[in-house]
């Protein structure tokens, strides 16, 4: 019985142990990103008006309120779909 | 329905064009990120150089910044813990490095030959790193160049004394408050490393360098003016001093000027670190010596900041660079945005900086074809520094314990817990370690990568922005006389109410832009 039990396991940690060759070589087909993207640069004015604007603040309640929102319409879409299969 | 759909794609544009989205499709490698400072952080994936610049004096601890540059660049503002660090890793990194670092100097140097902007306004010298190195020299040195960035972008140069651009009080070069007119001042006032802290914080272990004391110059720190002699016994005491001072809160407080500090940033860090779990005193001081101050008339408001100064000072230490580079008249530092630029007319070789010289054990390491200079640790003669080694050591061994019963208010230090394994290679068990990770995998190729570039953009674009102090500026009026011009102090106090009232207007206009863009609340 213990054969068989470590034979299944031993498959098991074969499979994984093979799974990040077969998803390095799938994700080394695929390209690195093809864009250059810069930080914005705000120059010396900034310096300025930084002072005045919380902009980490902003960042932090655009982000939970986009997700919030982004959260209730996927669960209102999802719930339609149900409703319509039912 | 029209005006819906025009509206889209001006959306859709502007998002483009305010992500600067350049399709340059396969060009990772060697934009060569010179001048401008970014402050922010995100390290951009993929290949690319990184920057490091040396601030010359002031910023002898500090914590170091990394902000994306262009080219998927590392910017990185340094300090004196870099040199320092950087030196051990010269001595301790293999040959792959060693030739890294090489290859870096002969990059600034081709550049410095060309003419072009290797030292920026603030004297910091502009020398690209491979990112490669960066990330080795994060591993090595404890992660402390991996760490997230914070505005720095103003923290070089003259305000430097006025403690601008910080935005955490590690960085406050404690010891600059004090200095008075046609005092002495330190051209490097934080000593080589002050006060090395390691913490735990959030389940990660960190480590701080802190600029609590240091043993010269004592003419910034009036509590300690009277242990002047570096004998056994005086560095006990000063060592003693500090400790105390760290384990009752005050140990950076002593030397900064109110007036000019966010002491609440101050508070909290030091609530911060005397909070954590596991906070322990790791090395009380190294020697600086009496050779690497010196006395400048007027620093407040005069030459502190020559070309002369930033030369003499730069952290060249590590990274071997030659010091001759912005010396004097070579130099066109003026104190605005100009930047010195090497005229090709003087050797770059470190020469003109007899003393500091590579040892032969190192030198024959690499057969680099460069001409290197390699600054002495410690300038002090050989006697006295085992004297202070012993000391220091002695007063840490003796301390240490005790410092941390202290400061942690009788916590138990808590040890870092590895990682689970998800178990073992034996027989009867599933072994889940090698998933572990695969994710990282997804990060660095396209599509997958996309949200964490964005993320990094967003980072990097603002992170640096906001700032605890308005910019000031030295208006010329006549014959050589400036008026100084900044926002009145009180006007701070106003500060908070309008970041609040600005959010709570940002929130209100978010919530109505989304009720009208995509139906919410319908």
């Amino acid at each position: 019985m213990d054969i068989v039990k470590n034979g299944f396991y031993w498959i098991i940690n074969l499979l994984i142990q093979m799974l990040p060759t077969i998803v390095k070589f799938t994700l080394g087909l695929l390209p690195k990103i093809p864009f250059d993207i810069k930080p914005i640069e705000w120059g010396s004015f900034a310096d300025f008006l930084g002072v005045f604007i919380p902009a980490k603040q902003i960042i932090i309640h655009f982000t939970a309120l986009t997700m919030t929102l982004l959260t209730y319409y996927a669960a209102r879409y999802l719930l339609k779909l149900i409703r319509m299969v039912g | 329905m029209v005006k819906k759909k025009g509206f889209k794609r001006i959306i859709v544009i502007a998002l483009l064009l305010s992500m600067s989205i350049n399709l340059s499709l396969g060009t990772y490698e060697a934009n060569k990120a010179q001048g401008s400072v970014v402050a922010g952080t995100a390290a951009m994936g993929a290949g690319g150089l990184a920057a490091i610049s040396v601030p010359p004096l002031a910023i002898g601890v500090g914590v170091v910044a990394i902000a994306a540059v262009a080219g998927g660049a590392i910017y990185s503002e340094n300090s004196f813990e870099i040199n320092n660090a950087a030196t051990s890793m010269w001595r301790n990194c293999n040959r792959t490095t060693k030739a890294a670092w090489i290859e870096c100097v002969k990059d600034f140097k081709k550049a410095a030959a060309a003419g072009e902007a290797v030292v920026d306004s603030a004297g910091n010298w502009i020398v690209n790193v491979p990112k490669s190195l960066m990330e080795e020299a994060a591993r090595y040195s404890g992660n402390i160049f991996g760490q997230k960035s914070f505005s720095y972008s103003d923290a070089v140069g003259k305000d430097n004394l006025l403690y601008s651009g910080y935005e955490r009080a590690v960085n406050i070069p404690i010891g600059l408050g004090e200095i008075e007119k046609d005092g002495y001042f330190a051209t490097r006032p934080l000593g080589e490393a002050g006060l090395g802290i390691v913490y735990e914080f959030d389940g990660k272990w960190d480590y701080s360098s802190y600029a609590v004391l240091s043993l010269e110059p004592i003419f910034l720190l009036p509590n300690v003016q009277l242990m002047v002699h570096n004998t056994t016994a005086s560095i006990k005491n000063k060592s003693l001093f500090v400790i105390r001072d760290f384990e009752e809160n005050r140990f950076n407080l002593t030397s900064l000027k109110k007036e000019n500090v966010p002491m609440s940033q101050v508070a909290s860090i030091i609530d911060q670190y005397t909070h954590s779990h596991g906070v322990f005193i790791e090395h009380p001081f190294k020697i600086v010596s009496a050779a690497n101050c010196e006395k400048i008339a007027d620093a407040l408001n005069g030459n502190y900041r020559t070309a002369q100064d930033n030369a003499r000072n730069l952290g060249a230490r590590s990274l071997a660079l030659p010091k001759g580079l912005a010396v004097g008249a070579q130099g066109t530092y003026t104190d605005g945005k100009d930047h010195i630029t090497w005229d090709g007319s003087k050797a770059i070789d470190g020469t003109a900086t007899p003393g500091n010289v590579i040892s032969d054990a190192d030198r024959s390491a690499v057969d680099d074809g460069i001409d290197w200079s390699f600054p002495k640790d410690q300038v002090i003669s050989d006697s006295l520094a085992d004297a202070i080694d012993n000391a220091t050591s002695n007063v840490l061994a003796n301390e240490k314990v005790n410092a941390v019963d202290d400061i942690t208010d009788n916590a138990t230090t808590v040890k870092p817990t590895p990682p689970p394994t998800g178990g073992d290679d034996s027989d009867g068990k599933v072994n889940w370690k090698k998933l572990l990770n695969l994710g990282g995998l997804f990060k660095k190729v396209f599509p997958f990568s996309i949200p964490f570039v964005l993320s990094d953009y967003l980072t990097g674009s603002f992170d640096g922005i906001e700032k605890k102090e308005f910019p000031s500026y030295d208006v010329p009026i006549f014959n050589n006389q400036k008026v100084h011009v900044s926002m009145p102090k009180g006007f701070y106090k106003l500060l908070p109410f309008i970041r609040a009232i600005l959010l709570m207007l940002f929130d209100i206009g978010l919530l109505y832009s989304v009720h009208k863009w995509l139906g919410g609340l319908k």
